[in-house]
């Protein structure tokens, strides 16, 4: 007697319902079940179904914390950094064979982790299913190129990934500036004209929040004055740049970086060395929108401070 | 003032599979899409649902009953109930799966689907292959190539058994 018969036939919404509840591995290996469920697995619309559920697991199971050990990064989960004594972690190897030098990650979008080895060598990596693409070069001559600014982000318009590079021929010159986009559809870079004056002097991380990537820029001449600070964005869906309105800021206030919080864009402001301001943008664009959170004030008088770590809503840290 | 109206509770027959009857009041089925537009379009007072077996109609008015109690103190002891709800063989926790997409209890749908694929995660492909009635259309040279593209996927040990 064979007790499988009595097993109940699904209907195939119910199948793509109950296998997008899975985490990426038991997908990977379920994808030679059949024909139809390999069709059903790797369809954009399974895919995209997928990636939206499973940043919202209860308990963070599909959250991972990645650090960079320049050779080699190294992972943890978050659901165990948050609730359990012991710490699940692994060890992720760059995916070409041997990184050049130490490489560096630019960013990271829905699991995927662009990185960057040596200056110009640029990879798109997927670790959970192991897959690597290194990109193709970008049309600006590195060889006259002193500084190298990337930074990664999702169109999702168009549902493409892209990467913004700015190559810096010389830093008191914002005419010296190049700026490229690679689209990972169109597989190629493509020159941006029509820069802001605020180019010069972007600070290294950008943030990539709601389809825009933003900077904040040093002005050398105001170094200790947020009277040199701007925030600019690129929209990653028609490749506009624009500055962004600031928060009103304080006497005192000396220095800004951006940050995430929640899902909405912030600004941490020192204050003289004495506390920091954390501002948020509610509403893209708009002055009056921004808020400020809450101030933490510094143990000691210092100029250095650490960088704001959070967490937002979905995605990782 | 109000006790002519919920003095009278409204009643209406669900009968299974095997012609089991259960009688219940209506206000626990509307937690289902599908019954909640039968009695309020249609006023019917006994719904036969033949594809649903009583012993899963069983369990299911169990949980409905349950979640009509659901209050902001008993959250834990809900949770613990739907821990204990789907800890059933698998076969069954199918056929409760299935009845609930039919009936459309939403809430309850998301934690059985969610159930299911942890029950099926750790499976190999062939017991998955059994569990959901497929029959490989993939020559033994398709499949072997797969192994080698994701050799990760393959690794481990892989449970074999349908329950």
């Amino acid at each position: 007697q064979d007790s499988n018969l009595t097993i109940p036939i699904l209907p195939s919404e119910l199948v793509t319902e109950i296998l997008s509840k899975l985490p990426v591995k038991p997908l990977l290996q379920f994808t030679c079940v059949s024909k139809s469920w390999l069709a059903l697995i790797s369809g954009q619309e399974f895919i995209k179904a997928h990636l939206s559920l499973s940043p919202n697991n209860k308990d963070n199971t599909n959250h991972m914390l990645i650090l960079n050990f320049g050779r080699y990064l190294k992972q943890w989960s978050l659901k165990s950094l948050l609730y359990e004594s012991a710490m699940e972690t692994s060890t992720l190897y760059y995916p070409m064979k041997i990184p050049k030098r130490s490489f560096r990650i630019v960013g990271s979008v829905n699991g995927l982790i662009c990185l960057a080895d040596s200056s110009k060598d640029l990879v798109l990596w997927n670790p959970s299913i192991k897959k690597y693409k290194k990109l193709p070069d970008f049309n600006t001559n590195s060889w006259d190129v002193n500084r190298f600014i990337y930074d990664f982000g999702y169109d999702e318009f168009r549902d493409d990934y892209k990467v913004v590079g700015c190559f810096y021929y010389d830093c008191s010159n914002s005419s010296n500036v190049e700026v490229e986009i690679y689209s990972l559809k169109s597989d190629s870079w493509k020159s941006i004209r029509s820069l802001p004056d605020e180019m010069r002097f972007l600070t290294e991380l950008g943030k990539f929040v709601n389809g825009k990537l933003y900077w904040a820029n040093n002005n050398c001449n105001h170094y200790f004055s947020y009277k040199g600070c701007n925030i600019i964005s690129i929209d990653l869906v028609d490749e506009k740049w624009e500055k962004v309105e600031q928060p009103s800021y304080e006497e005192g206030d000396i220095d800004l970086q951006l940050g995430l919080f929640g899902s909405d864009l912030s600004v941490y402001i020192n204050n003289a060395g004495k506390h920091v301001s954390v501002w948020v943008m509610k509403e893209y664009g708009v002055r009056q929108s921004w808020t400020k959170m809450f101030t933490i004030k510094y143990a000691d008088y210092s100029y250095l401070y650490a960088r704001p770590f959070f967490m937002p809503n979905k995605g990782e840290i | 003032m109000a006790s002519s109206t919920t003095g009278e509770k409204k009643i209406l027959t669900l009968k299974g599979g095997d012609n089991e009857e259960f009688i219940l009041e209506e206000s626990l089925v509307l937690q289902s899409e599908l019954l909640k537009n039968m009695v309020k379009e249609e006023r019917v007072s006994s719904i036969p649902l033949p594809s649903i077996k009583s012993k899963t109609l069983v369990k299911i008015i169990e949980y409905l009953k349950k979640h009509a109690e659901l209050t902001p103190s008993n959250k834990e002891e809900f949770k613990n109930f739907e821990k204990e709800f789907v800890n059933v063989v698998l076969e069954e926790l199918l056929d409760i799966t299935v009845a609930v997409n039919y009936l459309k209890i939403n809430g309850l749908l998301e934690f059985c689907c969610q159930a299911v694929a942890d029950r099926i995660k750790d499976k190999s492909v062939e017991a998955v292959r059994k569990i959901f009635r497929i029959e490989s259309d993939f020559t033994p040279e398709e499949e072997s190539e797969f192994r080698k593209e994701t050799p990760e996927a393959f690794e481990g040990d892989l449970d074999d058994t349908t329950n």
